[in-house]
């Protein structure tokens, strides 16, 4: 079992009001899985993306990744544990603005310290078909492109997971196929494991499963029971 | 290195939102600059106008003499100052000696007495010193006649004038009383120790008062003037151990002008008034234009956060950024400091009036010592790097996810 979730429970203070954003959750995930996240807005999709990628702590509850409770790992600990075996691709993007492509991609390894594999580096633009953007900044690529450093960004450290929150929400239809095409492909290839979020059906079809969340809770899993 | 890359890229994204904190850095830089190298400037031609126009660097005594009160003063002579000179001379560092014998006592003209208080010193060395300059007349002549110089205002008060005699009435060693006529040839104005000693003040050839006193060949104190270059730090060693021998006793310049360092320190404390002034300022506006900017980067820094950058990585980024908005900053305002300073000396300098102890004005340049500088730079720095550590503990604030969720 790669990851574990054992009754997550999210409150948040919203002035002095409690929001219940996520009730109970029991989720296992295993290695190379392609899993689709459904929910309306505000069904609490990105809240548990986020406390699986230890980016957020749950209420209550435990997070097991890779057999380890992320709950007791201090900051800096954490902080290394996400930049080895977790990988992020957001809805806006998330481009550092002053860094270039290979720069972007790089970063991921540059911050682990030590030396790394450029060729690698290359390799990795190379796959999300961007070998002649390397050089350019964020702000001279197009929405399809910038999610596409995202992903080589997300890729480069070969995580173990990586975590999509609403990736094509902010692409055209067309584009938006072929971020989910090329995310599968690289699923395929890699054998990474794949969580993305969406409210849109008709991504939901290229999942292997699909988890329905609504006000917090799971209330559908299809191809696996809760 | 992609740490100082993001740090560049960023400030230069925002050298709108940066200028004003590198022109208050270089503002500040450049005021501690001329602030400080316009005093230092002063400071030293005060204390060389000091050395030289009045204590020397040493001043030598019997030894007692200096806890000896005024009455006991006679009783504490250098009586055999010819030797003392002989084997003080033979030392290259010296340059000069001006051996003095201090009296008091009363000065009558024709009609009108006046208290007075002076000294009588060898006229070629008192010609290189303050009291060489006369106001009006002569200074003493060496051809062994009794002379004297009076204060502008001892002269006027006494109802005497230049070419006359002045009779002086003074107290001896012996407890007899003693008088001399002196001849006046000048008058000066000023005497040292304010213009109040003035009325009293007079100068006499040294042979004369060691006449008039009843103790020839003796002085109470030999001022030495080192050679240029020696200072009295160098030279201290050797005139402790001269003084122990001969059984003398010394006072530094610096001991004896007391109004020096007090002065120097009424300055010094006017700059580090203004240095904190400055680094208050400059520590609020670098947060202040810091955090503005992080606030706008709060996604940015999220983004690394989630991909695995650690609280010092990013404390690091900040920190950085600061520091290359301060040193940049210092660098400008030292820039423009100098060419302020080039233009002040092309421009023949800082008019300064007469002091108390001068009677011409003078001309002082900006020239600060470098490690003062240097520590400015240092401060900035460490203002800079308590700046950016505010700024780290506030964005440290945030959970990742919130930030996330701010887009």
């Amino acid at each position: 079992m790669l990851i574990s979730l054992r009754n997550i429970h999210k409150t948040y203070l919203l002035d002095k009001v409690a929001i219940q954003a996520v009730r109970d959750v029991c989720l296992d995930i295993d290695a190379g899985d392609f899993i689709c996240l459904m929910g309306p807005s505000g069904s609490g999709k990105s809240t548990i993306l986020h406390i699986l990628g230890c980016i957020e702590h749950p209420s209550s509850g435990n997070v097991f990744i890779r057999g380890e409770n992320t709950r007791t790992m201090r900051d800096a600990a954490l902080s290394r544990f996400r930049n080895r075996h977790i990988g992020f691709i957001f809805q806006s993007f998330n481009l550092i603005p002053v860094l270039n492509v290979r720069e972007n991609v790089e970063f991921p390894l540059v911050i682990r310290g030590g030396k790394f594999d450029r060729d690698h580096v290359e390799s990795v633009i190379r796959s999300v078909g961007l070998s002649d953007c390397m050089a350019h900044r964020p702000d001279e690529l197009s929405g399809g492109q910038r999610q596409r450093v995202a992903i080589a960004r997300a890729l480069v450290t070969r995580p173990d997971i990586i975590l999509a929150d609403e990736p094509t929400a902010n692409l055209d239809s067309k584009t938006g196929g072929r971020i989910i095409d090329l995310l599968l492909a690289l699923n395929r290839e890699s054998g990474t494991t794949f969580i993305f979020s969406t409210h849109n059906e008709t991504l939901s079809r290229y999942a292997r499963r699909t988890i329905r969340i609504l006000d917090g809770e799971i209330y559908e899993a299809a191809g696996a029971g809760r | 290195m992609i740490y100082v890359l993001i740090s560049l890229r960023n400030l230069k994204k925002n050298l709108g939102k940066n200028a004003l904190t590198l022109t208050m850095i270089s503002f500040g830089m450049t005021a501690l600059y001329v602030y400080t190298g316009s005093n230092t400037q002063m400071f030293r031609q005060f204390r060389e106008s000091v050395i030289h126009d009045q204590y020397g660097h040493f001043q030598l005594y019997e030894r007692g003499y200096t806890d000896a009160d005024s009455k006991d003063a006679l009783a504490h002579l250098v009586k055999n100052y010819s030797f003392i000179e002989e084997a003080l001379l033979q030392d290259s560092d010296l340059d000069f000696l001006a051996p003095r014998l201090h009296f008091s006592g009363i000065a009558s003209g024709d009609e009108k007495s006046i208290i007075i208080k002076g000294f009588g010193g060898v006229p070629e060395a008192e010609a290189r010193m303050e009291y060489g300059r006369v106001y009006r007349g002569n200074f003493l002549e060496s051809d062994g006649s009794a002379q004297t110089v009076m204060g502008e205002e001892a002269l006027r008060k006494s109802g005497l004038g230049i070419g006359g005699y002045a009779t002086v009435l003074a107290g001896m060693s012996s407890g007899g009383m003693t008088a001399a006529d002196f001849r006046i040839t000048g008058t000066r104005k000023g005497c040292g120790e304010g213009d109040r000693l003035n009325g009293m003040f007079m100068i006499s050839d040294l042979s004369s008062v060691q006449e008039l006193l009843g103790v020839p060949g003796s002085v109470d104190t030999i001022i030495v003037h080192l050679a240029a270059g020696i200072t009295a730090d160098d030279k201290e060693d050797d005139i402790r151990i001269f003084c122990e021998r001969h059984g003398l006793e010394y006072r530094r310049w610096d001991e004896l002008a007391l109004f020096y360092e007090r002065s120097r320190q009424v300055f010094a404390m006017n700059e580090h008034i203004l240095t904190a002034i400055i680094l208050v300022i400059s520590v609020f506006i670098i947060i202040n234009t810091l955090y503005m900017a992080y606030m706008s980067r709060m996604r940015e820094i999220a983004t690394m956060r989630a991909i695995g950058t650690t609280k010092a990585q990013i404390a690091r980024i900040i920190l950085n950024e600061s520091l290359i908005l301060s040193v940049t900053g210092c660098t400008f305002g030292v820039l423009v400091a100098a060419v302020i300073s080039f233009i002040v000396f092309v421009t023949g300098g800082i008019h300064h009036p007469p002091s108390v102890f001068n009677e011409e004005s003078y001309y002082t340049f900006i020239q600060p010592e470098a490690p003062v500088i240097a520590a400015y730079f240092v401060l900035f720095m460490l203002v800079s790097a308590a700046a950016s550590l505010v700024i780290a503990l506030r964005a440290f604030k945030f959970s990742i996810a919130e930030c996330l969720r701010w887009i």
